[in-house]
């Protein structure tokens, strides 16, 4: 467990942009009624947003910030650091998309860029690694680039994840000041025993070359056909680590860094499916209002569910005031973290649709 | 750890098959109404009433409810 204090950095703003096209569970070929009902159920999913073939989430992650910068007066030039934090980046293996971003949105050559290609754990991540690069002081502000397109990567003869993910693009702001009052506190966390639970199995370097064969469907079971490009989830090996690791994150960030979980304002968590949320909200004891859920027409939108729901839901209240905040991504490595961060009337812009 | 207690416990998660077909020798996962789910409310139930924490792979390797009964046992 890595417990990690950050002084002097501030989240000052927020975007996230989706795609206008909608996916609805019920209308899924290989669902009947009863099946598709269930699902809504269990993951609490109704619908969710999914883009079309010449969109990227480079595109989503580009519209949430140029709409962010120009809603906050800044200046392009004091952006001092790019984070593109995803796994659905413009090419496998390189360049980094961040370079590419950086070039788009009008940044400066000497602009640190970065990817960092994680998934549902990466805005806890991403929140990390950029605050922790702006800490010194040396450089001012970054733009942390969350999000992922899972539609792109996934099969939509899948039964086990196309119905349940969307796709979703955010932008943040963050800004070092040495008058910042609350520290951001981490508790990250990561199991590569479980590196299969959620994979895509190429292209990469490990089964090597892309063949053929790696874009022949195969038929795993019912309800499930992909290839070897696709993403594939464990479903259940996912469930039993998320009912009980995030938990443990959030419980150890409380203690150790003493905090009262019941005196914070909000818990945002990953919205992996609403079973597991309501199992974590519950073993934690906190009321539903503090626990707010996007993924009813939004699905799980992997890394951009934390920030997705918070300009869904909390968008007036993180304008208006001061918010303590404690945030909880889990997934794909197997990766999760905590963190506790106190935001104080941020910029919160609707969510942008393209 | 309470054998009828825990076929039970598994009964009741199912809504549609008649209760008397749910018995220690049943191949669970041929049952109608068995469904990747349904799994997970296997794992949520054992979790809640016995702590313990099945995975995918033990979902996978039993085949009776008994086999299943003896894992989360082994697990205590």
């Amino acid at each position: 467990m890595a417990l990690v204090e950050v002084k002097n950095v501030e989240i000052k703003g927020l975007a996230v942009a989706v795609p206008k096209e909608i996916k609805t569970v019920k209308s899924q070929p290989f669902f009947n009624e009863t099946e598709a009902a269930n699902f809504t159920t269990v993951t609490g999913v109704v619908s969710s947003h999914v883009a079309p073939m010449n969109l990227t989430l480079s595109d989503l992650c580009q519209s949430a910030a140029e709409k962010l910068i120009q809603s906050m007066s800044y200046n392009r030039e004091d952006i001092d650091l790019i984070l593109f934090v995803s796994t659905s980046r413009d090419f496998y293996i390189c360049p980094n998309t961040a370079n590419i971003l950086q070039n788009k949105l009008g940044l400066k050559t000497s602009c640190v860029a970065l990817d960092l290609p994680m998934a549902c754990s990466g805005y806890v991540y991403g929140l990390y690694v950029a605050s922790t690069l702006l800490q010194s002081g040396q450089l001012k502000r970054a733009l942390l680039l969350v999000g992922e397109m899972p539609s792109k990567n996934q099969s939509s003869t899948d039964k086990t994840v196309w119905p349940l993910h969307g796709d979703a693009g955010s932008a943040t702001l963050l800004e070092y000041s040495s008058t910042v009052k609350n520290s951001m506190k981490f508790n990250l966390n990561g199991d590569g025993s479980g590196y299969q639970a959620i994979i895509c199995r190429q292209p990469g370097i490990r089964n090597y070359p892309v063949t053929e064969d790696s874009l022949k469907s195969v038929t795993i079971d019912n309800g499930i056909e992909r290839n070897a490009l696709q993403c594939e989830m464990d479903g259940s090996e996912v469930f039993s680590f998320a009912i009980k690791q995030p938990y443990e994150a959030i419980t150890s960030l409380a203690e150790y860094f003493k905090i009262d979980i019941q005196q914070i304002d909000y818990l945002l968590i990953h919205q992996a499916n609403k079973m597991i949320d309501e199992k974590i909200r519950k073993k934690l004891k906190l009321q539903s209002e503090k626990v707010p859920y996007s993924m009813e027409f939004y699905g799980n939108t992997s890394s951009c569910t934390i920030p997705l729901t918070m300009a869904l839901k909390i968008r007036e209240n993180l304008s208006a005031k001061q918010n303590s905040l404690i945030m909880c991504g889990f997934g794909s490595g197997l990766s999760w973290g905590a963190a506790h961060i106190v935001t104080d009337k941020i910029v919160c812009l609707p969510i942008i649709e393209i | 750890m309470d054998k009828k207690e825990f076929i039970e416990k598994f009964a009741d998660l199912f809504e549609e098959t008649d209760k008397t077909e749910i018995i220690d020798d049943v191949k669970f996962k041929e049952l109608d109404e068995w469904s990747s789910i349904m799994a997970l409310n296997v794992i949520a139930m054992v979790d809640e009433e016995y702590d313990v924490m099945l995975k995918g792979d033990d979902i996978r390797s039993a085949q009776t409810l008994n086999q299943l009964f003896e894992i989360v046992q082994n697990k205590l």
